[in-house]
């Protein structure tokens, strides 16, 4: 298929204002025709400075409004201006391909039409909560759950690894239309965890700054205190490991065996 | 100088502190926060939007 002039490409400034945007990132934003944003007010602003076809992306939800239906918008919104033969940047927060299916489906969606599209990497809340917590994912594995598929899904988690749940605070919540699930709801959570985690291991509730003025949060509680902690859109629950990792010997066995007959 | 790009100069330069912004300055950065409403903080997206979005079951070693 023949190439077109229309391009798309999707970047993450990053999660903090101003500290973690790549050159590239904003290289691609100041030289585009036109650039869409879904971020909080603040980083709308910011990118606002750096071009002057700044069009949010926020204005697509509405209460009560089918997230699908908004997405599908969003997307034509920004595949529209593409087959306009436009240089086009999308902009979202933190990673643009972590927690976000509209960079993803617009991607898809412009190169299956033939237009040049592509994403471009940001820092994440991810790799903030590795570098403000310490944990090097290497150490013991990790493994990352949206919180209420955690629960509505049968999952299998492994206990000698880190356990990171995101957005927490809405965790059981099958409304979809709450802020914040309640301590009820987040009482079932805890009584899955606890078949692999004693009710009084330390784990962490993790909020990572927006601005370069505030602060990391790193509360660290008891899991059975969960259903009561304070919680905002933004708390990670981060679950350490409870137990050691168990060598497989059996494999270790196999490998020496490979070794011997590869000499 | 806006205060955006106070918060950008703040952002970059890791030799830069709040402590080093005016309290007029910090006033504004917290007006600024009181009005920012991120409507999609939460994303959400526990419920697989199509069938397509879902591995491949035959990649499922429970099945």
């Amino acid at each position: 298929m023949t190439e077109k002039q229309g391009t798309l490409v999707c970047v993450g400034p990053g999660v903090i204002v101003g500290a973690h945007i790549s050159i590239r990132c904003q290289k691609h934003i100041e030289q585009a025709d036109v650039v869409f944003v879904n971020s909080h007010p603040i980083m709308l602003q910011w990118i606002e400075t750096m071009n002057t076809d700044v069009r949010s992306l926020q204005h697509f939800y509405g209460e009560g409004k089918d997230r699908r239906i908004t997405y599908q918008e969003m997307i034509d919104a920004i595949l529209d201006e593409v087959r306009q033969g436009k240089r086009v940047v999308g902009v979202f927060y933190g990673h643009p391909g972590v927690f976000a299916k509209v960079p993803h489906k617009s991607i898809a969606g412009a190169r299956a039409e033939g237009y040049t599209a592509s994403m471009e990497p940001g820092i994440s809340a991810e790799d903030c909560l590795y570098a403000d917590m310490g944990i090097d994912p290497g150490d013991y594995g990790c493994q990352h759950f949206e919180a209420s598929q955690y629960m509505f899904y049968h999952r299998r988690s492994d206990p000698s690894a880190y356990l990171i749940l995101w957005q927490i605070a809405l965790a059981g919540d099958t409304t979809i239309a709450r802020r914040l699930s309640s301590p009820e709801e987040r009482r079932v959570l805890v009584d899955i965890l606890t078949k692999d985690y004693p009710s009084d291991h330390r784990v962490a509730l993790y909020e990572s700054p927006i601005l370069p003025t505030e602060k990391v949060r790193e509360d660290w509680i008891f899991l059975s205190e969960l259903p009561t902690a304070r919680l905002t859109s933004v708390t990670t629950l981060v679950i350490p490991p409870a137990a050691r990792l168990r060598k497989n010997d059996a494999v270790y066995q196999k490998l020496a065996g490979l070794g011997s007959h590869s000499k | 100088m806006s205060i955006i790009k106070t918060l950008e100069l703040l952002g970059q330069d890791p030799s830069q502190s709040i402590s080093d912004l005016s309290e007029k300055q910090r006033q504004e950065i917290q007006r600024l926060k009181d009005k920012a409403e991120f409507l999609n903080a939460n994303m959400i997206i526990h419920e697989p939007d199509e069938p397509d979005d879902s591995p491949d079951p035959d990649r499922d070693p429970d099945i």
